[in-house]
């Protein structure tokens, strides 16, 4: 029961956590004082009265991008129609990749400028190449440039929920690179696959699925939004001298 | 100005409880929650007490005392009394109105 403490944040267990536990060690907890920990520390988490101040409900924008991103990620793998007659995962698909593109970091754009820009021309570059290139190296190309995407913009999502940088490489690894290396046997036609048969489409469920956990990390802890006034660290890079261009 | 413990939501019924039980002096978390299940018959969830004390804390309507070991009295502010006060009397209104509208329905 005590270790149901553990799930508040640090500034609330700093405050209240002796207390708590030792209320929990005058009386028997019955189940009731469990569930009732548990709501309290979402409680705590959502609507901190302890230590920081109470987060704006507009910095939990981008984790709410985030989460539409995943949630209509996992409608797009769901609504597959083998037949082809049904658009709906077309859709769903759209709309994931916006709320994507929505949900990145534009105070992140500004630090790292260079890099995402670098990363969107590799993006260009492969689309250019998978149309012109020969017959397989245009699949590989292909598939490369979709998980360089998919891997480029789950790691800034990653990056904004403040993952910490092994733990990060794991998750893009594990939910682009790796599902990606397991469809190029069929994407390459080495592997056989009904068309009828759409299990293999599974392999994309956890690439949704992190994207919902960081979604909730983030609408958790709070994160600048574009309708946010840019804090101190943003309008020193954005006014420096030769960056105000 | 009073803070009217009504925009609390949820935690609005846990912190008349608490305000109460403070009224007759400080309490810690622990003699609070007896107390308020003295008062009402159900006992307040260790989240659901301490989730109401910091809201009330960061309202100024309770204050903490030093603790005393592990245990941290609370004890009622001139706003919280205030607010209190306010809160009862309009409680008292609300249940004089009802009982003079069964008495008349009785009739």
């Amino acid at each position: 029961m005590k270790a149901l403490v553990r799930l508040y944040p640090r500034a609330w267990r700093d405050r209240y956590e002796a207390e708590v536990i030792d209320l929990l060690d005058q009386r028997r907890p019955s189940f009731r004082d469990a569930l009732d920990l548990v709501v309290g520390a979402v409680d705590a988490h959502v609507h901190p009265q302890v230590g920081s101040a109470v987060i704006p409900w507009t910095r939990r924008l981008p984790g709410l991008a985030v989460l539409a991103a995943g949630a209509t990620w996992i409608a797009a793998t769901v609504a597959v129609d083998p037949s082809g007659s049904s658009s709906l995962s077309g859709t769903f698909l759209g709309l994931s990749l916006l709320a994507m593109t929505v949900g990145l970091p534009g105070d992140y754009a500004i630090r790292r400028g260079r890099a995402i820009l670098a990363v969107v021309g590799l993006i260009a570059a492969g689309v250019v190449v998978a149309q012109i290139a020969p017959y397989p190296v245009a699949v590989v190309i292909a598939v490369a440039t979709v998980v360089l995407f998919l891997a480029g913009a789950l790691a800034l999502a990653a990056v904004r929920a403040e993952i910490g940088s092994t733990a990060r490489w794991a998750l893009v690894v594990g939910m682009t690179i790796v599902p990606a290396l397991a469809l190029i046997p069929f994407a390459l036609g080495l592997l056989a696959i009904d068309p009828l048969d759409l299990t293999i489409r599974w392999l994309l469920l956890p690439y949704g699925a992190a994207w919902i956990v960081l979604g909730l990390r983030l609408v958790v802890r709070g994160s600048q939004s574009i309708v946010d006034p840019p804090t101190g660290v943003e309008t020193a890079l954005v006014t420096a001298p030769g960056r105000s261009a | 100005m009073t803070t009217p413990t009504s925009e609390l939501g949820r935690f609005a019924e846990p912190s008349l409880y608490i305000l109460v039980s403070l009224s007759d002096g400080p309490k810690h978390g622990y003699a609070i929650m007896t107390d308020v299940e003295e008062m009402t018959g159900a006992p307040l969830g260790p989240g659901t007490l301490y989730g109401a004390l910091a809201r009330l804390e960061r309202r100024g309507l309770i204050e903490a005392l030093p603790p005393d070991d592990r245990r941290r009295p609370y004890r009622i502010t001139g706003l919280g009394a205030t607010t209190l006060s306010a809160q009862l009397a309009h409680l008292e209104g609300f249940v004089r109105t009802g009982l003079t509208r069964l008495g008349g329905a009785a009739r």
